[in-house]
């Protein structure tokens, strides 16, 4: 087969992997060569690299995870999460009980209502908890912290449907 | 089907496919799948595929010749093919049957 020979890719892949199979694999690329093969090496040495062989993108994963975790078992990592689950159940009921905004045509409400200002307490304790877990335990893990606290806004994010629901 | 042992990949199936006749190095797997699938695997993922089997235990390493190494099934590779195969026949025949004209 012309064109360029493809045997040097087979450093792409780690030491370990090189030890075992790269005799093999340079030994195939001799004779192998284009763009198709060379794209094809480098996809499965980056796969070999980050999860197969050493096992060590798969290690970072499980550290990762277990990282995640251990800090949404601190208060400043769960509470938010909790309260945002109290406060979608809080709108959850509200809904169940008035109906969506749309189910009370040209009712204008003076007050928006107990509900109204628990919903507002629990989003606003959140607004304060979580630049705080960020400022503390960003500095330690940031991969992990980002996580959670993209978690926790998220779990704000959300309880803002049924809050659409009964505005409109 | 509940065994996992007949879930992998299909370059996985491929080369267990063409070791099923008895061992062959990298080059011969190659060329054995291209003939039975119509495909070319490429070598990156030919050697994905036996580093995966080999840790497995599906297939093992026999002595190198020239660089070239054959590999060949083991008893628990045998097993996985033939559940894989198993699986691959039914879904043949359900599929067969409806689309053939009632």
């Amino acid at each position: 087969m012309s064109g360029a020979r493809l045997p040097w890719l087979v450093r792409l892949y780690p030491a370990a992997w090189r030890e075992r199979y790269g005799a093999e694999l340079a030994e195939i690329l001799e004779h192998e060569s284009g763009p198709r093969v060379a794209f094809d090496v480098i996809r499965a040495a980056a796969v070999e690299r980050l999860f197969d062989h050493s096992g060590l993108g798969e290690r970072m994963m499980q550290s990762y995870r277990g990282s995640v975790i251990a800090m949404a078992k601190h208060p400043s990592g769960y509470i938010p999460l909790f309260l945002s689950a109290c406060a979608i159940a809080l709108l959850g009921g509200y809904l169940t009980i008035y109906g969506t905004g749309s189910a009370r045509p040209g009712i204008e409400v003076q007050d928006e209502g107990p509900a109204a200002h628990i919903y507002q307490l629990l989003i606003g304790a959140q607004i304060l908890i979580i630049p705080w877990f960020a400022l503390r335990w960003g500095r330690r893990e940031l991969g992990p912290c980002a996580t959670l606290v993209a978690l926790q806004v998220l779990a704000i994010l959300s309880s803002f449907g049924p809050l659409w629901l009964i505005e409109h | 089907m509940g065994d996992s042992a007949a879930h992998f990949s299909d370059p996985q199936f491929l080369v267990l496919a063409s070791l099923a006749d008895g061992p062959k190095h990298g080059h011969a797997i190659l060329h054995d799948v291209e003939a039975i699938s119509g495909s070319r695997l490429g070598p990156g993922t030919l050697y994905g595929a036996i580093g995966r089997l080999e840790r497995q235990g599906w297939i093992e390493p026999l002595e190198a010749k020239d660089r070239r190494r054959p590999y060949r099934l083991t008893h628990a590779g045998h097993a996985a093919l033939a559940a894989k195969l198993q699986t691959l026949q039914r879904i043949v025949a359900t599929g067969t049957r409806r689309l053939s004209p009632a």
